[in-house]
């Protein structure tokens, strides 16, 4: 009996690579697409050139992207592959959009849970400026 | 006295023959024959006197005739007073003698001893001598006077004379410094000859030079039209290659616009492909074939993005090159005016200085010429100067001979002068 895959999209910001299930992705988008909100500053880094944005679908069903440098591709990764992130780092974490680590080509890869992530970014954008979390 | 003997004895000899030739006739003809010896004596007598026999005397008493016998006696009568006279005029003639003698003996006396302030005193009484002693006393006065004008000039003389040696001294040493100036002069001329000499070789060296540069320039004057020519076709040139680098750019303008289209393209292609692989994988097994087309539209996008990233890069590689090639094109186009308007302004000068060295050229032959001249010149004036020094030498000893002879004169006129002075005048 086969070890159950997920589907993992993986993509670059800046020179860090991050993975995703591919279930929180929409689509993928232009990251200068017009009619979309774009959070290009986030606790992964600013992007170099905002060459794609990982869209998602927002809480009042408009979509969000999060602007990336670049977009690796999508492949299946044994579900044994997939961490969660532990406690003690989930609790050292001001953010809750690490949701684990991927084990890709053997080196472990933060996983993001990308809609999280905008939100908490957005929140963070609306909030007073002395409230904002310091960027990771 | 032999002349009377002999005239007697011829007396006697006719009275003889008279005796023997008649008797009666013998008388007279002996009368006759006396006075006719009586005759004779008397004219031998005579003869005699005349001959200057003035002690020539007739014994009268042997005259027979009376006649005769006062003849005799007037012949020795004549005959004595001649004697007289001739003694007296002996006699005067001594005295006279002595005048003169004594007169000349005083004045020569006078003139040796060179006293002639007094007066020549004679002891003559004899008035035949007055007019001898006059004419001494005017020689004497014209002696004096003589001697005084001798004196007088001897006195000019020796001033002249050391005025002659002074002006002579005076001539050698004008002679010699003369000489020695010519000398010197010659000296220089010789040396002006081969400065001259030099010159003329310099000048006619400058003159090859400079005709040897008149035809350079006039080779950097075709130089300098070829340059101008070069300039003007690689100007040429730079306008054809600025409007083949601008064709160029706007080619490779076009092939960026096309490359950015398919950039593009293959950008939406990646991106389709990216949202296909999405969506296959979000359809699980049954979007498998789905996801690896895919993945391999996908792939050829990328390699696309790839190429037409190479092609960028390349484009802009020309771009640069060709902006490059355009600042190359304007610079040589700038350049190349630069070029024409130095080539211009060369020629303007090399023109200027062709006439320059025109002039220069034609300069150098006139002092070419005129150095030959200066030298033939030169030599004709140093061959004058040796003949010139040589007549200098020439005068310079004549000069000397001068100043000899006027030394020579000077102490004549000084000996002159010590001569006349023995002679008191005064």
């Amino acid at each position: 009996m086969s070890e159950p895959t997920s589907e993992i999209l993986t993509f670059q910001v800046g020179t860090r690579i991050y993975a995703t299930e591919v279930y929180d992705v929409r689509r993928i988008g232009h990251g200068t697409e017009a009619g979309l909100t774009h959070v290009s500053r986030s606790c992964l880094g600013q992007p170099l050139a905002s060459g794609r944005g990982l869209v998602v679908t927002g809480t009042d069903e408009m979509e969000q992207a999060l602007d990336v440098d670049r977009v690796l591709g999508i492949q299946s990764v044994p579900g044994s592959s997939i961490q969660p992130l532990p406690a003690f780092a989930a609790q050292c974490l001001g953010s809750a959009a690490v949701v684990g680590l991927v084990v890709l080509d053997e080196s472990p890869t933060p996983l993001i849970d990308i809609p999280t992530l905008i939100r908490e970014q957005l929140e963070i954008s609306a909030a007073p400026r002395e409230k904002r979390i310091p960027d990771a | 006295m032999p002349e009377s003997k002999t005239a007697s004895a011829k007396a006697k000899r006719p009275a003889s023959r008279a005796q023997s030739r008649s008797q009666s006739g013998a008388q007279r003809g002996a009368q006759r024959a006396r006075a006719g010896a009586g005759l004779a004596q008397i004219t031998a007598a005579l003869r005699a006197l005349s001959e200057g026999r003035y002690d020539t005397r007739l014994d009268p008493s042997k005259f027979g005739d009376a006649a005769l016998r006062g003849l005799a006696t007037e012949v020795n009568a004549a005959a004595e007073r001649s004697h007289a006279d001739l003694a007296d005029a002996a006699a005067r003639v001594d005295a006279v003698t002595q005048g003169v003698d004594e007169a000349i003996e005083a004045m020569v006396r006078l003139v040796v001893k060179g006293d002639l302030t007094g007066e020549l005193r004679l002891g003559i009484s004899d008035a035949a001598l007055t007019p001898l002693v006059a004419g001494v006393g005017q020689v004497m006065e014209t002696l004096k006077s003589f001697v005084h004008e001798i004196r007088e000039a001897a006195l000019q003389l020796s001033t002249s004379s050391a005025e002659v040696l002074a002006a002579a001294t005076q001539n050698e040493t004008s002679t010699t410094q003369q000489a020695s100036a010519i000398h010197e002069t010659t000296a220089t001329m010789e040396e002006l000859k081969g400065a001259s000499h030099q010159i003329a070789e310099n000048a006619q060296m400058v003159a090859s030079i400079a005709e040897q540069t008149l035809a350079s320039g006039r080779q950097g004057e075709g130089s300098i039209k070829s340059f101008m020519e070069s300039m003007e076709k690689v100007r040429k040139n730079a306008v054809e290659v600025d409007d083949a680098i601008s064709k160029l750019s706007r080619r490779v303008e076009r092939i960026g616009t096309v490359v950015e289209v398919i950039d593009e393209i293959a950008d939406r292609s990646d991106l389709l492909a990216l949202n296909a692989a999405l969506e296959g994988a979000k359809a699980g097994e049954a979007g498998r074939g789905f996801s690896i087309v895919a993945a391999e539209m996908r792939r050829l996008a990328e390699n696309v993005m790839e190429s037409t990233k190479e092609i960028k890069n390349l484009i802009t590689e020309i771009r640069e090159a060709t902006h490059a090639a355009k600042q190359a094109s304007d610079g040589n186009k700038r350049m190349a005016g630069e070029g024409e308007k130095l080539g211009s302004a060369a020629m303007g000068s090399v023109t200027g200085i062709l006439s320059g060295i025109q002039e220069t050229s034609d300069a150098a032959r006139v002092i070419h010429l005129a150095t030959q001249q200066q030298r033939t010149a030169t030599e004709q004036v140093v061959q004058s100067m040796s003949e010139i020094e040589e007549v200098t030498r020439q005068a310079q000893a004549g000069s000397r001979q001068a100043t000899g002879a006027a030394a020579e004169l000077a102490k004549l006129a000084e000996r002159l002068a010590s001569l006349i002075q023995r002679f008191r005048v005064e």
